[in-house]
């Protein structure tokens, strides 16, 4: 059977949304170091 | 065997070298990130929208395709992190070092998930948002681990005094694993037992089992792109003023 997309089940929508900021944050964390790095590194050599 | 031996050897050597190791990452990233959304949208859409509702507990039971992936990589991590924690107190390889500083945010963040996530389920199905059950408690355990070693960590100013101090503290952790893997079965607990076996059938149907191994495939892949990526900013960090690095 096809989950209800209107059938708003509460749980299942608050672990998602938690789901997609954690996997997120691991992702957009070490990206925004490196590019700070990257960035400090580009200033040194100039 | 000789030539699979020494190709295996040649790797192992190679991954403790930095350049090599932040250049490979740089190439792989995209095409696992690629391959882990891919796996991470099909497996959570199957499950979520299209799997059967269960008899029993209606559709809040699709919070186990969030909720079994989290909690096998929280443990999987920790076990990465112990062979780490052998070679950098073996070999001292600087890379073993990298690899815990910064897997272990990781594996918290997704011991965090599987808390979390079984405790939204357990409140419908249970009727408690929390129980000292030998699983969660372990589990907890688990996380307040992966704490601890950020946090020690972070207390060194020293990288070599760090690497070496998480090392310790990891494989002490090491201790609590097979307690979370077997509290099922030593404890008369309320968590169930596992539902995927390989060694018998599964106590799970198909149709629900197909999108829960997709989920679980693109969560270890998820894994694996912030694992390289953090492990490349941390190489980055700790390497800025070498030579390479500076040319890279």
């Amino acid at each position: 059977m096809i989950y209800d997309f209107n059938d708003y089940n509460f749980h299942v929508w608050l672990v998602l949304l938690i789901t997609i900021a954690l996997i997120g944050f691991n992702l957009i964390i070490p990206k925004v170091r490196l590019n700070k790095i990257n960035k400090l590194k580009k200033i040194e050599k100039n | 065997m000789n030539r699979t031996f020494n190709s295996l050897k040649n790797f192992y050597h190679k991954l403790g070298s930095s350049p090599w190791f932040y250049r490979i990452s740089g190439i792989t990233i995209p095409y696992i990130a690629l391959f882990s959304f891919l796996f991470l949208f099909i497996g959570i859409v199957w499950g979520v929208f299209f799997s059967p509702t269960d008899f029993k507990q209606g559709d809040v039971y699709r919070i186990i395709y969030i909720h079994v992936p989290a909690a096998s990589v929280s443990q999987a991590i920790y076990y990465t992190m112990t062979v780490a924690a052998v070679v950098s107190m073996i070999w001292r390889m600087k890379m073993a070092g990298i690899f815990i500083k910064s897997m272990a945010p990781i594996g918290a963040s997704f011991t965090f998930l599987a808390l979390i996530s079984g405790s939204i389920w357990g409140q419908p199905t249970w009727g408690t948002w929390w129980i000292w059950d030998a699983r969660l408690t372990s589990t907890l355990v688990l996380f307040i681990f992966y704490i601890a070693i950020v946090s020690l960590y972070s207390s060194f100013s020293e990288k070599k005094s760090a690497d070496q101090a998480v090392s310790i503290l990891t494989l002490v952790g090491a201790v609590n694993l097979p307690i979370i893997k077997k509290s099922v079965d030593w404890w008369n607990t309320l968590h169930q037992p596992a539902s995927i076996k390989f060694t018998e059938s599964s106590s799970i149907s198909t149709e629900m089992l197909y999108p829960l191994i997709i989920s679980i495939f693109g969560f270890y892949l998820v894994v694996l792109l912030s694992g390289l990526m953090a492990m490349r900013a941390e190489i980055a960090k700790r390497e800025i003023n070498k030579e390479w690095f500076k040319n890279y």
